[in-house]
Parts: C-alpha cells; sequence; structure tokens
C-alpha cells in the first residue's frame, strides 16, 4: 500500500512539472468547441496543435471552426493542420449539420479567421510530434478516426511512440441504441466517430497503441440540462456565453430527435476521460470495427470471458481499454467547472 | 392445466443439452410434442436424426414423428440445376459466394437432398481431393450433377475453369449407423470465399463426436417419417393454424425453408421460440456470433424479419441458466428419470466448459429455450427488431434495436439497463430450470426471470 501510495505521489509530482502534450483531432462542431474550450482552459494540459477532420462538419468549416476557437480562446498560435476529406476507402462523407448548423457552431456564422492552417497535412503533423515527443503526447480523437489511422499507415512507430489515444466513438454490449448504420438513423446519436469511416477505427484499434475508447454508451449517461446550461450562462465563465449561444440549436436538436431537455456532452466526456480517467473505469479487450453489411460501424469487443479453441478476428491484436462506468455527477461537475473558469 | 396443452415440434441438432431440453418437453403436461424434426449442428444432420430417434427409444416414445431436415445452410440449400435452367449452369459457379441458384433448386428439392458438394479450383488442376470425391460420389449418392464454370478474361480470353459437382440422394433413404460424408466446398477462386464459412461448423468438440457424450449408443430402432422437415412444419402449422409453438435449437435453416416455401406458414404458426443470439453479450463462437445464429446467419435473418411471433433466447438468458458439479451430483443421485442416462452423457459437455469457460458447471442451453415455451412467465420479455449480420468479421451477429427509444426514452434509462444486463449475465444463475428435469412432474420452475429478449 504505501509503495503503491509512494508512486502516486510521484506520479503527482511529475505531472504538476510538466504539462501534458495533446493534440485534439476534431470536427468542430458544437460539443468540440466547447471540449476544445474547455482544454484552454486546463493547466494541466498544453495543446500543441488541432487536426482536423470531417464529420459533424465538412472538412473546410472543421478547419475553419478549429481556427476560430484557437482565436477565440486566445491562442491563435497554436498550430491547426487540416486531416482528411473523406473515409480512407473514399467517397463523399455524411455531415451532420442538422445536428451543430450549417456552419458546425449553431450558425452563429461568425467572421472568417484571421489566422490560417499549417502546411503539413494532419497526419504529418501527428507522426512529426509524436516522433518529437516520443511517449509524451495524447491525442483525443473526436470525430472520424481517418487521420490516426493515415499517421498509423505513414509510421510504423506512430502507434508505439503515442502516450495515449483517447478515442471518443462506438457504443459497447448497448441494449436497443445501437444504431443500425443501413438506417442511417439521424434520430439516433450521430457523434459516432465510427460510423464516419469504419476501416479507419478497425486500423486505429488494432494498431496496438495504447487507446482509451469513450462510447457513447457512456457518453450519453451524461447531460447538461436546460437548468445546467442557464445556470453557465449566469456564470462568469470566460467562454460561457459563446458556448451558450452555440449549445441553441444543438439542445433544440436533442429535443426533437432524443426528448432530451438539454445536451449530451460526448466530446467534454471524452475530454474528461483524458484528464481524469479516475472519474471512469475501464475494461480492457480486443475491439474490432465491421467493415462490411448492414452492421457496418458497429464495435465489438472481445470481453474476455470465454477462451476461444480457433483463432477469429480477434485473436491476436493487443487489447485496448473501454470506458466501462463513469461517475456521472462527477464528470457533469469537472465539465461545469471548467466551462465556468473565468 | 386444464387447458389443452400446447403442441410443440423441436427442431433439434441432438446434442446434449437437446436431450435434456427434449426429456423436459416430454415431461411437461403443459405442451404435447407432435414431433422432432432435425439439423445440422451440434452434430451433422444425418447423426442429429439418429440421435433424435435414439432420445425416443430411451423416452419410450416412438409414436412421436421424426423429420429429417437440411443438411446444409439455407444458402447451399438452395443450390440446385434442372434441365430447364441448363443455360444459368455455366455461370453457376460464379454465383457459389452470394445467394445462388435459388431459382433452380426447388425442383429438385421435394425429392432429393444434396450429400456432397465439392468445387475444385480453377486452371482446370483437378486436385486430388476432386478425384477423391469423384471416386466417393457414386457410392453415396444417386445422382450427381457435373458442371464447369468456364472464366475469361476481359479481353476474351481463355483463364481457366472450375468444377462444381453436386451429388444428390433421394431422401429418406436413411439407414440406421449410416454416417454421414462430409459437406462442403472447397473454392479456390477467392471472390467465393467472402467472408462466408466454406463448411458447416459442428460443434463436435462441445457433445462428442456422437452427439452425446460418446457414449456409442446401439442405433435406434424407429426410422424417419418419409416427409422431410420442412414439408412437416409447413404441414403441422397449417392443420394446426395458431396452435403450433415450434422449439428450434439449432441453426435456423429448415424455419427459414419453411418460410420461404409456404408463405401462409408465418401465419399459421403459432409461435416460434428460437435459442439463438447474443444479445449485448460476446458470442460463444466468436466474440461476435452465437452458435446457431453462426450456423446460418442467413437463415436467421430470414426467421426475425418474416414477421412471425418470434421468441428469441439468447445466451445472455441462457448462460444466467447454470447447471453446477453439485447439482449434477443430485441430479446422478436422484430418482428422476433420466437421471442415470444424463449423468452419464454430461461428462464431455462439463469437461468442455471447464476448458472453456473455466467454471465447474454448464450451461443449459436448449432446456431454457424449451422452458420459453413452456412457460413463458419464465422469463420477461423486450420488444424490438433484430436483424443477423450475413457478412463481415461480425457475421452472425445479433442486432436488437429497440424501437421505443425514438419514442423519448433516454439513452441513459436504456444503457443503464445494458449494464445492469451485463452485470446479471456474469453473476446470475437460475436455480430453477436446472431442476425441471430432475423432478419431471414437480411445480418447479415458477420463478421470474429476470431476462429476456423478445422479438416481434
Amino acid at each position: 500500500m504505501s509503495i503503491y501510495d509512494g508512486d502516486l505521489v510521484a506520479s503527482n509530482n511529475s505531472f504538476a512539472k510538466q504539462r501534458e502534450k495533446i493534440i485534439i483531432d476534431t470536427d468542430p462542431g458544437i460539443d468540440d468547441s466547447m471540449t476544445i474550450l474547455m482544454a484552454f482552459q486546463t493547466p494541466e494540459v498544453e495543446i500543441i496543435g488541432l487536426t482536423t477532420i470531417f464529420g459533424n462538419v465538412t472538412i473546410k468549416n472543421a478547419t475553419r471552426n478549429a481556427l476560430l476557437l484557437c482565436e477565440a480562446a486566445g491562442y491563435p498560435d497554436v498550430p491547426v493542420a487540416e486531416g482528411s476529406s473523406e473515409p480512407l476507402k473514399g467517397g463523399e462523407p455524411r455531415v451532420a449539420d442538422f445536428v451543430h448548423g450549417s456552419d458546425g457552431l449553431g450558425n452563429l456564422f461568425l467572421p472568417s479567421p484571421n489566422s490560417k492552417k499549417i502546411d503539413k497535412s494532419a497526419s504529418e503533423f501527428l507522426v512529426e510530434k509524436v516522433c518529437e515527443y516520443p511517449g509524451e503526447v495524447s491525442i483525443l480523437a473526436l470525430g472520424p478516426l481517418t487521420n490516426l489511422a493515415l499517421a498509423v499507415k505513414r509510421d510504423s512507430t506512430f502507434a508505439s511512440k503515442v502516450k495515449r489515444v483517447v478515442v471518443l466513438g462506438g457504443s459497447f454490449f448497448a441494449l436497443g441504441n445501437v444504431n443500425p448504420a443501413a438506417e442511417a438513423n439521424v434520430s439516433d446519436f450521430f457523434p459516432n466517430g465510427i460510423h464516419g469511416d469504419p476501416e479507419a477505427a478497425d486500423v486505429v484499434f488494432t494498431s496496438g497503441a495504447n487507446i482509451d475508447v469513450v462510447g457513447i454508451n457512456i457518453t450519453t449517461q451524461v447531460k447538461l440540462k436546460d437548468a445546467d446550461l442557464e445556470e453557465l450562462k449566469q456564470s462568469k465563465g470566460k467562454h460561457a456565453k459563446f458556448v451558450c449561444d452555440m449549445c441553441k440549436f444543438y439542445r433544440d436538436w436533442h429535443v426533437k430527435s432524443d426528448g432530451v431537455y438539454g445536451i449530451f456532452l460526448h466530446d467534454p466526456v471524452s475530454f474528461a476521460a483524458l484528464v481524469r480517467p479516475d472519474l471512469f473505469t475501464f475494461k480492457k479487450g480486443v475491439v474490432r470495427v465491421e467493415t462490411q453489411g448492414i452492421c457496418i460501424g458497429h464495435t465489438l469487443m472481445d470481453q474476455g470471458l470465454k477462451k476461444w479453441n480457433t483463432s477469429n478476428p480477434w485473436t491476436d491484436y493487443s487489447p485496448v481499454s473501454v470506458a466501462w462506468t463513469v461517475d456521472v455527477d462527477e464528470v457533469l461537475d469537472y465539465i461545469k467547472k471548467t466551462l465556468m473558469k473565468p | 392445466m386444464a387447458s389443452e396443452p400446447k403442441k410443440i415440434i423441436i427442431d433439434t441438432d441432438p446434442g446434449i443439452d437437446d436431450a435434456m431440453a427434449i426429456f423436459v418437453a416430454l415431461e411437461s403436461p403443459e405442451v404435447e410434442v407432435i414431433g422432432l424434426t432435425t439439423i445440422y449442428g451440434n452434430v451433422y444432420t444425418t447423426l442429429a436424426t439418429r440421435n433424435a430417434l435414439h432420445l425416443l427409444d430411451i423416452a419410450g416414445r416412438t409414436d412421436i414423428p421424426v423429420a429429417e431436415g437440411s443438411h446444409v445452410t439455407i444458402t447451399f440449400s438452395l443450390i440446385c440445376a434442372a434441365a430447364d435452367h441448363s443455360a444459368s449452369l455455366v455461370g453457376i459457379a460464379d454465383q457459389l459466394g452470394d445467394s445462388p441458384f435459388r431459382v433452380v433448386h426447388h425442383r429438385l428439392a421435394p425429392s432429393f437432398s444434396i450429400v456432397v458438394l465439392w468445387v475444385i479450383g480453377r486452371h482446370g488442376t483437378a486436385s486430388q481431393n476432386f478425384s477423391t470425391i469423384r471416386r466417393l460420389l457414386p457410392f453415396s449418392t444417386d445422382l450427381i450433377l457435373s458442371f464447369r464454370a468456364q472464366y475469361t478474361g476481359t479481353k476474351g480470353e481463355h483463364i481457366g475453369h472450375t468444377f462444381v459437382e453436386i451429388g444428390y440422394r433421394p431422401i429418406n433413404t436413411w439407414k440406421n449407423g449410416h454416417i454421414f460424408v462430409e459437406i462442403g466446398y472447397r473454392p479456390i477462386n477467392t471472390r467465393w470465399k467472402n467472408g462466408h464459412s466454406t463448411k458447416l461448423r459442428i460443434a463436435d468438440f462441445v457433445h462428442g463426436t456422437d452427439g452425446l457424450g460418446n457414449q456409442n449408443f446401439p442405433a435406434p430402432n424407429g426410422m424417419p417419417i418419409e416427409q422431410n422437415a420442412v414439408d412437416f412444419l409447413v404441414q403441422q402449422a397449417s392443420v394446426y393454424p395458431g396452435k403450433v409453438t415450434v422449439v428450434a435449437l439449432g441453426p435456423l435453416t429448415n424455419i427459414a425453408l419453411a418460410i420461404q416455401s409456404d408463405p401462409d406458414f408465418v401465419k399459421n404458426i403459432g409461435q416460434i421460440v428460437v435459442l439463438g443470439g447474443a444479445f449485448s453479450v460476446n458470442g460463444n463462437v466468436n466474440p461476435a456470433a452465437e452458435a446457431n445464429i453462426f450456423g446460418d446467419p442467413d437463415a436467421a435473418d430470414i426467421v426475425f424479419t418474416s414477421g412471425a411471433d418470434v421468441l428469441a433466447v439468447g445466451i445472455n438468458v441462457t448462460h444466467q441458466v447454470v447447471l453446477t458439479d453439485f447439482d449434477r451430483d443430485e441430479l446422478a443421485k436422484s430418482n428422476g428419470k433420466y437421471a442415470k442416462y444424463l449423468d452419464k452423457i454430461l461428462g464431455v459437455y462439463f469437461g468442455y466448459h471447464h476448458d472453456a469457460y473455466s467454471t465447474k458447471g454448464v450451461y443449459l442451453h436448449d432446456p431454457t429455450a424449451l422452458l420459453a415455451a413452456v412457460d413463458p412467465s419464465l422469463i420477461t420479455y423486450t420488444e424490438g427488431v433484430v436483424r443477423v449480420q450475413t457478412n463481415g468479421i461480425t457475421r452472425g451477429l445479433t442486432l436488437f434495436y429497440n424501437k421505443q427509444k425514438s419514442k423519448g426514452i433516454s439513452g441513459k434509462e436504456n444503457f443503464l439497463n445494458s449494464q445492469h444486463f451485463s452485470f446479471l449475465v456474469l453473476q446470475g444463475s437460475c436455480p430453477q430450470a436446472r431442476f425441471s428435469f430432475m423432478n419431471p412432474k414437480g411445480d418447479s420452475h415458477r420463478e421470474k426471470w429476470n431476462n429476456y429478449v423478445v422479438v416481434k
């Protein structure tokens, strides 16, 4: 016990000295925007770059919004690298403008950003930073995993050099809410990165990297209700007004689609999993993603409860950590406090 | 109990837990077993028929008819040929991967069943297998159809060709003790594989090579009836419309074929109780799929989407019903009618569970499903649509979609339920069902179970 305590103290000390380097791979997106603004308000992490991806919005809007958010947060120098405009196997991606507004930011239609994206592509940037600081860079992946898959393919050492990848996506053993992709049911939980690029997700999950996955079975447990939004609006939070303005559109969609008076906090919950993993429990198992048929995009984890007598598509891959439970109150509290920070 | 017993047909691949289920049914006054239909799964269909007859011998119920079912998955069972379709035969091999030969099969299906289907690779290199099978065919089949598919390149040049040989034998020439020839095909052209398993999956490592715990029982006295399983199902459903419950304990090929062969079957059949699927839990063949669904995913999808009254009992439920070592001892010492017999055949089943799950006990899959038909109040249900993935790495995955969600049930509640679900699966066990065959006349299975999946 005492040894264990000692370890904790030691890691806390080093933590205090050095802020954790993170890259956010994002398709902003209202809840992405909340997350990015939260991350800039969190002293424990240092955002060394944003990489953009299609998903909630087109790649152009994603990059534009990422630049806008850096400016709004007061960090216009943080590099923004533009990523893939389409999934690995190509084709027009589906964009969730009905959730996030046609501009991705709740139809606020902000003026164009002054800063510019960097010349490198997202996957180049990811590989470069991870190789520059091996074992130090964590990636928070909030959209389809195309950029990460390209990084894995670009550099075979990427998976072993990245400190940790926290992925928002998938749904694990959730009864009745797994969205059959063939149905393309927009009323279901859309912000499921696996839908966007199942091939890429499968590449990432089987890459051997240190991965934590936060599925919608976790994120949909954490809601910001109307009363919470009102509280946020009245607060002195640095970005409270901006966030609340954005959220109007998002909230109305939730009412219409899920009968939820408030919003799900998919991306902010994943961020919480990155900085406060103690508020979650995780289970380890190999995760694969279906890339064909009516269940395309389905994430399936081998819980390891049975010894298989033959090999199957799950054998011989490294396990990843799948978020299993969440301390809903604490996570909500953490998110609210961060958003209300002046 | 004064009311008329429920008529049930058990579609079965016996199988150790099938044997238990059949005994439970025979000893439950709530139901009247009007027939057994057989299917591959735990064993090949021929052996399933033999074992079904054997179990009826043991029970002294040789009055119950046994109808032999399909030897192959629905995709294969629809494979056939007829003279007036000879024009399509050139492409026959090309179609193997998808849903082939659907059109032509019905011509031969009523009177013939496929014995061997073997495909030999392209480039005309007849392999050793080919010659072996060729020599074997005449002894096990009455009719052999040979096809040659020619391959041409983009410029029309000859690339090679593929041989397909399909052997047929008339249905009902089944003989006691006859062990069946392996059924399979061996495509060289990878295009055909395309996610489909090339061989029946037979779980002899779970149930023993004879399906009944390697006891080498003597051949049964009875014979299967003239009618095949599909015709039997269709006929019984139409004779007793709305009155017959099918309890399907193996892959769903026979049921799907019945649905396809008679448009009224879905309407006439009372209920289809399916042992199969893994709802919100890992499968038991691989992380995605449960064995019976994996055995014939296409057939399962046909059944689940047929519109019939389907009640699916998945391994999320049956894994809660465990017969422990202690229970087995108790069973062995009891005066139950089948106690000694079951104790004998259970050895292999216990051994398998010990190795695969590190448990000291066995799952009572089939008896649990059967009890769902005997007394539906033992299980609670939820309704929704079920689809089956038929390709890809999750082939055989059963996906349950609860439509109620769109009516405004919050995600949180559903997901909390699902956590609860997983918890029960890991922790729970039902002490009642496991005794039902030890104490067959007793009022023994009245406890409600807290888990369920139903399909409408």
